[in-house]
């Protein structure tokens, strides 16, 4: 089901959290809301879950405008960062709060609730309570919970923040293939851009409540549309005053076209290497090189270089009104 | 058991000891090896622990002690009659019945009191939640003054509810309500709000929501307060003993009794009531205690 913002503002007494927010999140599409915190990409996942009332605007879901709807007449699947499991119940009385909730019978809500359990890994722990968890398993508990009602839409809070490195990876590519299986138009909030580049199909980056760009992931990372998409989405540098990707400017001994610059920095990362160079006039600039490159030139310190972007075209398209806003 | 802890008299140079110890700058602790300085604070948590001991054997257990010889003094035969006496279980009767009442009725006004401070904001909160302590700072005799004047046979609302069970338990209900609002309110206040949110979409309605997620995670200090509250009020006099008018078989609590029995000279009498009034007490926060642990023990 799609989901529609159309003007959304809120404040938090004075200060204005979300300004004037429109968007249309796709059916089926894994939307990551990416941006700071403070940007107020929560508040607007809120909003849509109905949790938090907004000050103007519309909410769609579908046909149906459900600005003034509570919560509960939603249905919309809602994973909080925190998981907030219901702590005095177990794992399967967790997962079938939702359909206890809309009276299906015993039996069912069994069968639903194992079948849940399954799809989310967490068969033999049914009878556990919260507490038990790993952090991965309760947060898959969360995910159950949710979508036991069969929801429309579904919601999640910066679900992979508070796991370690491990567990949040294997949990990413897990959640994002259970979404493309299930087809469920998912609004994801992240403040880590890999995980937004790596799980979503379009993006949308907040910055003080307002959408400084959306598009797909690949798409934004290459035309960012403002400085702060730009430095958000990753590394940037600059040469002659215009913004580069390091990895789009290349080294070479000698040549015409390009600066010449002497190398004051070089950082080995084992699969990249980060080459600082300055030029007569004091601007440095830093190349990023992939393993094999760094080996062929093997820089080091008081080298000279001259240094050229592979392609003419900067990061980001000059456009005064947009870079004035930012 | 008594022989291992150190004597009264030696404890101020432990403790001395110890406190130069943490602020080790002087010049005469810095040969002392680490086992001397070991040593020194060993002995001083054993002071301490001795401290308490002391401290609680004055205050709590001695009294305690007194009593229960006092209720015994003239054998079990005599300590039961005075105890099951008529005067004395339609006295106790009426002080359970109060008691539960009145911590029946703080557990939901508590509970609703400690939500509206919690949840709510509006003009005089810090005011209102300065006030609920007041019970327990103000005399309970200035209370019961305070309600006899109010509810009494001159009151100002023509509402005469002296010498009822009725005036009892809103006299008891005032003495106690802070039990139940300071055990309830940090709780509430430590809860997210997340779970109860979860719930909402999962399309529970707000009274379900109450009853499934909130009650349940406030039950166990719930329980703890009520519990406290029905102990407090089992001993109550100064707030109770103007508005109940004392009235033997009738509006006489259990306070009362052993108070006048007390001054007719029946001290072993008036201890032997008070014993089994201690009894209930006890087992109520015992018991309240054991089921709330249990409760929160499930939830980790």
């Amino acid at each position: 089901m799609t989901v529609s913002l159309d003007g959304v503002s809120k404040s938090f007494g004075k200060s204005l959290v979300l300004d004037d927010i429109t968007d249309v999140f796709a059916d089926g599409e894994m939307t990551a809301l990416l941006g700071p915190s403070g940007s107020g990409k929560s508040t607007l996942l809120r909003i849509i879950a109905g949790l938090t009332p907004l000050d103007s605007g519309r909410v769609r879901l579908g046909e149906r405008d459900v600005t003034s709807s509570p919560a509960r007449e939603r249905h919309i699947g809602f994973c909080f960062q925190d998981y907030a499991p219901f702590r005095h119940l177990s794992v399967f009385a967790n997962v079938a709060y939702g359909l206890k909730v809309q009276r299906v019978p015993r039996a069912e809500r069994k069968a639903r609730v194992e079948e849940l359990l399954g799809l989310v890994r967490l068969e033999d722990f049914a009878d556990r309570y919260p507490h038990q968890l790993s952090g991965g398993q309760r947060q898959r508990m969360a995910l159950a919970r949710a979508l036991a009602i069969k929801p429309d839409v579904l919601l999640l809070d910066e679900p992979f923040a508070a796991l370690d490195a491990q567990v949040r990876g294997e949990l990413r590519s897990w959640v994002r293939s259970l979404q493309r299986e299930l087809g469920i138009t998912t609004i994801l909030v992240t403040h880590d851009q890999i995980e937004a580049m790596e799980i979503a199909d379009r993006l949308v980056i907040l910055n003080e409540g307002r959408i400084e760009q959306t598009g797909k992931p690949s798409f934004v990372y290459d035309h960012p549309s403002t400085d702060f998409v730009a430095g958000f989405l990753g590394p940037i540098t600059t040469l002659w005053g215009i913004s580069y990707r390091p990895h789009e400017l290349e080294l070479s001994l000698d040549g015409d076209e390009g600066e010449k610059a002497t190398v004051t920095d070089v950082v080995r990362l084992g699969f990249e290497v980060r080459v600082v160079l300055t030029n007569q006039t004091g601007e440095s600039s830093w190349v990023q090189l992939t393993h094999d490159q760094a080996k062929a030139l093997n820089p080091s310190i008081g080298q000279r270089y001259v240094v050229r972007p592979r392609s003419a075209r900067g990061l980001i398209e000059q456009d005064p009104t947009k870079r004035a806003r930012s | 058991m008594l022989e291992s802890l150190p004597t009264w008299s030696s404890l101020p140079v432990n403790l001395l000891a110890n406190h130069s110890v943490a602020t080790a700058e002087g010049p005469s602790l810095r040969w002392r090896s680490p086992r001397a300085v070991r040593t020194v604070e060993k002995s001083s948590a054993a002071a301490a622990k001795g401290l308490v001991l002391f401290y609680i054997s004055l205050i709590v257990l001695i009294p305690l002690a007194a009593l229960l010889t006092n209720a015994f003094n003239h054998g079990v035969g005599s300590f039961w009659n005075a105890a099951t006496s008529t005067e004395s279980l339609d006295a106790l009767r009426l002080t359970v019945t109060c008691s539960l009442l009145a911590a029946a009725f703080n557990a939901l006004a508590g509970t609703a009191t400690a939500f509206v401070l919690v949840r709510d904001r509006f003009w005089g909160k810090s005011a209102l939640n300065a006030i609920i302590d007041l019970p327990f700072a103000l005399p309970t005799v200035v209370a019961g003054v305070t309600f006899y004047t109010l509810y009494g046979p001159h009151s100002p609302f023509h509402v005469n509810i002296t010498g009822s069970w009725i005036g009892i338990t809103v006299a008891i209900m005032f003495v106690t309500l802070p039990f139940s609002v300071r055990a309830v309110q940090p709780v509430l206040e430590s809860l997210s709000g997340d779970a109860e949110a979860a719930a909402s979409t999962l399309g529970a309605s707000s009274f379900y929501v109450f009853r499934t997620i909130t009650l349940p995670a406030i039950l166990p200090a719930l329980l703890t307060g009520t519990g406290l509250a029905f102990a407090r009020a089992l001993g109550e006099y100064g707030s109770v003993v103007f508005i109940s008018n004392n009235l033997p078989y009738r509006s006489e609590v259990g306070s009362s009794y052993i108070y006048s029995l007390v001054s007719s000279g029946q001290v072993s009498s008036a201890a032997s009531v008070a014993l089994i009034l201690l009894t209930g007490a006890l087992l109520v926060l015992v018991a309240s205690n054991v089921i709330a642990r249990r409760l929160a023990r499930r939830r980790g």
